[in-house]
């Protein structure tokens, strides 16, 4: 049984910028537990030969030339935002925050 | 006249042609079926009456005026709505993207449009496509037709339950380790998963990037070939777009393979499956020997590990993936004020659903340093096992054939508070994702509580019409 403290729950949280409640962090933990004790199986094969899969289909990627072509657009573009100005993403102060 | 929702799509659309039917008839049909069902199935998200009507008479005024129309001019068809269609809302069923309006058409849409497909709605889904039951949902509740007591599966239960409530004759989903077959099997109606970079991805919101594929939901196997040659075919917007031209499946679908090889991989059969489920196994296999064809038992050995290897690799791709939605260029944000990365976290944490939250959770702790290559590196290697598993026994079969599910549709609630019995759900599914091939599960009969079961199969990549012709077959036999 792998655990999964509390601790490792806030910590991979903060990395995935997500925050739990700590009920919330409980949960979390055991069924992390859980799944990860179950995922663990793969641990069991001798795999150090075997190349990991890339790329599902064995053929060359898709290439293009690098040329110029229409996109959206910027007013479409910021269509979604939840906040714009003159043509910008506007997000929170992020220089000279006190 | 009053048209029948509930004849196959083949019937529909000679009807249409030979004047019998219009298809502003049609969808008005299929907005009634709508209206009187849906508030107990929950299978849309939001219904476009007015445009659905008006593209129907735009067809309906082309075609009496002898103009060209597409191959499936007037038949009304529901997307997932984790699909854009330019102008309308793409929720992915999440409270993050409620009103997030496509500023585009997904390839698939562009070439639906084409074929005068009649768009009449998007349908429920667990969130951003994570979940078995359609549970997931942050914006409502999908039920299977057949028993609403029951889940209709997921992630694509909307689209099937649409289908299989006769409300559409054709609805798109989208698969990432088994969310078009298992839906399609818990509410008796056909499905199809292609080869992975057959049908575009592009306009499909990211969930497993290496998995992820758009594949089509109809009430037959004829159905399912006609949508599916609509949508597939190369796409220069889409890097993992297949560069392999799709030949159209329809006209050569009702042909038997003669000498057709069957597999039957015995590590999908057993005690874990439902005694029903093995019984329309067998009989399906009885009906295909008598047919003439050969039935060969062949090893999957890796199928053991699919499960673990799926969830390490669809996490890890969906925690990257997702990591977009932040609150800056689309989606919700949080209205509580703070520095950018409380507006970050908060938009966060207030906007995914719980589900959602656990498999970035579960991504970002197997890709972190230290875990990554016990885990993800490690996936990835099982995947290439499986591959090679998939590849020696298309050396002696055509197609395999096994369970799409082991049980057939649980009841609403049964695994919502336990995430490892829910994602056992796709313990038959996850394979064909994680290989890249193409699998099709087709209803073949019902359990003692009367609710469908489903079998799959699957076959090499890029040979969706032969599996067609099969699944066409196997159809035939079983009525």
């Amino acid at each position: 049984m792998t655990a999964i403290t509390h601790e490792t729950v806030t910590h991979y949280a903060k990395l995935a910028n997500l925050h739990f409640d700590e009920s919330e962090t409980a949960l979390l933990a055991e069924q992390l537990g859980t799944i990860l004790t179950h995922v663990e199986k793969i641990a069991e094969l001798d795999l150090d030969d075997v190349p990991a899969t890339s790329n599902v289909l064995a053929r060359q990627p898709l290439f293009r030339e690098d040329e110029v072509r229409p996109s959206l657009g910027s007013e479409k573009a910021l269509a979604n935002a939840p906040d714009t100005e003159s043509h910008h993403f506007l997000v929170p102060k992020v220089i000279n925050v006190k | 006249m009053v048209c029948d929702l509930n004849v196959s799509s083949n019937t529909l659309m000679e009807q249409l042609r030979s004047g019998a039917l219009t298809s502003e008839a049609l969808v008005k049909e299929s907005l009634a079926a709508i209206q009187t069902r849906d508030g107990e199935v929950g299978a849309f998200l939001s219904v476009q009456e007015e445009e659905a009507l008006a593209q129907a008479r735009d067809i309906d005024r082309r075609r009496a005026a002898g103009e060209a129309v597409g191959a499936l001019a007037g038949l009304p068809v529901a997307v997932k709505d984790n699909i854009n269609i330019e102008g309308r809302k793409t929720t992915c069923a999440s409270k993050i993207l409620e009103q997030f309006v496509a500023p585009y058409d997904a390839t698939a849409i562009e070439r639906l449009k084409q074929a005068d497909g009649v768009l009449i709605g998007k349908t429920n889904m667990d969130e951003f496509a994570m979940g078995s039951s359609s549970e997931f949902s942050a914006l409502g509740q999908t039920r299977n037709p057949h028993n609403l007591t029951r889940v209709p599966g997921g992630s694509s239960g909307g689209s099937t339950a649409a289908v299989a409530a006769n409300m559409v004759p054709f609805a798109l989903g989208s698969s990432t380790g088994g969310s078009i077959r298992q839906p399609a099997a818990f509410c008796g109606v056909v499905g199809l998963k292609p080869t992975y970079g057959r049908v575009s991805r592009y306009g499909l919101v990211a969930y497993g990037s290496s998995l992820d594929q758009i594949g089509p939901v109809a009430a037959d196997v004829a159905g399912v070939a006609r949508l599916y040659d609509v949508i597939a075919g190369p796409c220069h917007r889409d890097a993992t777009s297949a560069q392999v031209e799709a030949t159209p499946s329809l006209p050569e679908l009702t042909q038997a393979i003669s000498g057709l090889r069957i597999g039957l991989p015995k590590e999908f059969l057993g005690d874990a499956v439902q005694p029903e489920i093995q019984v329309a196994l067998n009989r399906l296999v009885d009906l295909f020997r008598a047919a003439g064809a050969t039935i060969v038992d062949v090893s999957l050995p890796h199928t053991e590990y699919a499960i673990s290897a799926y969830y390490l690799i669809a996490t890890a791709e969906a925690g990257s993936n997702l990591a977009r939605f932040d609150g800056v260029r689309y989606g919700y944000r949080t209205a509580e004020d703070g520095n950018l990365r409380d507006m970050y976290v908060r938009s966060r944490s207030e906007g995914f659903g719980m589900e959602v939250k656990r498999r970035i959770l579960l991504g970002t702790y197997c890709l972190s340093s230290g875990y990554y290559e016990g885990y993800y590196l490690q996936a990835q290697k099982v995947r290439t096992k499986i591959i090679e598993d998939f590849q020696k026994a298309f050396d002696q079969v055509d197609v395999l054939l096994a369970p799409t599910t082991p049980t057939t549709a649980f009841e609403a609630g049964a695994k919502l508070n336990d995430p490892m019995a829910m994602y056992l759900a796709d313990i038959f599914t996850v394979t064909a994702n994680l290989a890249g091939i193409p699998a099709l599960s087709l209803p073949a009969g019902r359990d003692q509580a009367g609710l469908p079961i489903g079998l799959q199969m699957l076959g090499p990549h890029f040979s969706e019409n032969r599996l067609l012709r099969a699944a066409y077959q196997a159809e035939q036999l079983l009525k």
